[in-house]
């Protein structure tokens, strides 16, 4: 794949990538372009690594949860999702306002069962396709699903 | 019921994020600046294996030129060291100083491979400064 073929994949998945992200980030947009745009470069370096060239998304999004996941371990953790909102507010704060509920009851969830839920309900991806991102087993995804949603419906009650 | 819910909700998250423009010119920028550390990385490469070629072609030199004097050589420390020491160790090193001799013809090539790979590579830095 060239630089132009890449930067063409890149404009077409930017959009929902760059979405995932912020709810993974639990609305911290300058957060999750700079994760984004690690995990462009990082599946750009990679790129030979990729076998099935169809599967580029699902791949850029492993690789934007394992960066998300490496992130966290170097941050502190995301309590202070306000200041998330903050910047966020730079962008448009009117709609970070507007998602402070979902925002707030994201954060209180733990990270495998936010990146379940927002795999499978907002990236349509199968529970096996997110077992194999999560490097778990499908039951596990199964449950982190179950309770993820039950935990969210209570929040957003 | 309760996915179709979940599923609605999340379709209709659509949160601000930075103009799709900047975030490509992020990317593009990005992208050209690991092109460039590839090129500079195959660049370096190349120009070690030539240093490397350089450098074994300057030990294989130095050793061949100083190989006739290894027996001259062999004798002059056999018969230093039987005068340094009439010990019987020191007899059987004296016995067997054209080992040593190689040695140093060895460590004299070894010498000047490695101070021409230095200096290939510093000679090749410089010519590819602009």
């Amino acid at each position: 794949m060239t630089r132009q073929q890449f930067t063409a994949s890149v404009e077409s998945s930017q959009q929902a990538f760059r979405r995932f992200l912020v709810a993974l980030c639990c609305g911290d947009a300058a957060l999750a372009d700079d994760i984004a745009q690690e995990a462009y470069i990082k599946a750009y370096v990679g790129l030979d690594s990729l076998r099935d060239g169809s599967r580029f998304e699902s791949w850029l999004y492993r690789i934007g949860y394992n960066t998300f996941v490496s992130q966290r371990r170097s941050l502190r953790p995301m309590a202070e999702y306000t200041e998330a909102l903050a910047v966020d507010g730079g962008v448009d704060a009117d709609a970070a306002f507007r998602y402070e509920s979902l925002y707030r009851a994201l954060n209180m969830l733990p990270d495998k069962e936010r990146t379940s839920v927002l795999l499978f309900y907002m990236e349509n991806y199968s529970v096996k396709d997110i077992a194999e991102f999560e490097g778990t087993n499908e039951g596990a995804v199964r449950q982190h699903l179950s309770r993820g949603r039950r935990h969210l419906q209570n929040l957003l009650k | 019921m309760e996915d179709e819910k979940m599923r609605q909700l999340f379709a209709d998250f659509k949160p601000a994020l930075t103009p799709d423009a900047a975030f490509m010119n992020r990317v593009d920028a990005s992208l050209r600046a690991v092109e460039a550390i590839r090129r500079q990385v195959a660049a370096d490469k190349k120009r070690s294996r030539r240093a490397v070629a350089f450098a074994a072609v300057g030990g294989f030199a130095a050793g061949c030129l100083f190989s006739p004097a290894i027996p001259y050589l062999g004798r002059t420390i056999g018969r230093w060291l039987r005068e340094l020491s009439p010990q019987p160790a020191i007899t059987v090193i004296a016995d067997n100083a054209t080992v040593l001799a190689w040695m140093a013809v060895a460590g004299v090539a070894a010498i000047v491979a490695v101070n021409t790979y230095e200096v290939a590579m510093a000679v090749m830095s410089e010519r590819r400064r602009p």
